[in-house]
């Protein structure tokens, strides 16, 4: 099934980030990797590489440890 | 920062000073959690020790108090004195709590003051640069440990519970769902709840005592040197030696809290001999 709105699934906050990985770690289906970007203070921030095979578990949202990470609410 | 982080972090003081990797961050995420669950932003006071974990509810926008080192719990104890209606929470280090205020734990716990304790557990004194903690393994070569350190750790949820604490719970950062219906459940329990979380720090534990700096990996080596109260039910003593307990503890509901008797019991009799005389 293809989810129109997936792309927004996974919001993460660039300018908080500080590239510890602890969402990639947790992600039971590791659809967060580094990207290319570093943000303002020199982090590499993280990317959502495949959207669609998003459960919405919230695992990375709750563990994340600068509440930088947004799951929108929904069912796929 | 997400929608709770917007609702309820000081803006003002963010960034978060905490290392990249560092758990308290997952505390914070689960402590504002639990608060928007239970709604009782109006009636909140913060109290936080020194050191790392003392910076936590300095985040938080709500009534605060940062306090002298290992004085999170005689501040907190007097504050919900003067307003039993308030939810009071103390966070604290593992040297803020058990080493510089060890003491105050012990009584707090023993008047069992409804208040809720909640014990960042590191395994070294972070802050000041990676010195022994009285919860620090042995054998951990630190910076005033060079030949390996030959104390024995303390268990802070037995000294809780054999010092009279009602509510005892321990989880680890691995599990932030866990992490805040237990402080949900801490808050709202009449009596003296303590609630430790075991923490990676990449920092100065990390490298001392794990070896590794990488949160991923040390949070990992910390899961798997736990083991659930439930699992641990139908284990042997000799499959449980050198494993860490985690979860709900201990949970007494009967025993009174300091505060309503208290009010309920010494008020009544102040006021009773003063009509006397």
């Amino acid at each position: 099934m293809i989810n129109i709105d997936s792309e927004k699934i996974i919001t993460i906050d660039e300018q908080y980030c500080k590239g510890c990985y602890l969402c990639s770690h947790y992600c039971p289906k590791k659809i967060i990797k580094p990207s290319e970007k570093r943000n303002s203070k020199g982090y590499i921030i993280p990317y959502i590489s495949e959207p669609d095979t998003c459960t919405r578990c919230k695992s990375c949202e709750l563990i994340c440890p600068e509440l930088a990470i947004t799951v929108k609410e929904g069912v796929n | 920062m997400n929608q709770l982080g917007e609702q309820y972090l000081r803006k003002e003081a963010l960034p978060l000073l905490w290392c990249p990797g560092c758990g308290i961050g997952t505390i914070l995420n689960a402590t504002v959690r639990a608060i928007d669950s239970l709604g009782i932003r109006d009636r909140l006071a913060l109290v936080g020790g020194i050191g790392c974990s003392g910076w936590l509810p300095v985040y938080i926008d709500a009534d605060t108090l940062h306090v002298l080192h290992g004085r999170a719990i005689p501040f907190a104890t007097g504050l919900k004195m003067s307003d039993p209606s308030r939810k009071v929470i103390a966070f604290s280090g593992d040297g803020d709590c058990l080493g510089i205020g060890g003491n105050h734990f012990i009584h707090g716990a023993r008047r069992n003051i409804d208040i809720t304790v909640i014990m960042v557990h590191n395994q070294i004194y972070g802050m000041t640069g990676g010195q022994v903690a009285p919860t620090t393994p042995i054998a951990s070569k630190t910076k005033t440990s060079p030949y390996g350190n030959f104390e024995r750790p303390f268990d802070a949820c037995e000294v809780a519970r054999a010092s009279g604490a009602t509510y005892v719970a321990r989880w680890t950062t691995a599990q932030p769902r866990q992490i805040s219906k237990a402080i949900a459940e801490a808050i709202e329990h009449k009596g003296f709840s303590f609630v430790e979380v075991l923490t990676q720090c990449p920092t100065q534990a990390g490298r001392v005592v794990y070896g590794t700096a990488d949160p991923a990996k040390l949070l990992d080596m910390i899961k798997a040197s736990t083991i659930s109260v439930n699992a641990a039910k139908d284990k042997s003593p000799e499959e449980l030696s050198g494993k860490i307990m985690v979860g709900t503890l201990h949970h007494d509901q009967q025993c009174p809290d300091f505060s309503s008797l208290y009010y309920d019991k010494i008020l009544k009799a102040a006021s009773t001999t003063k009509q006397g005389r």
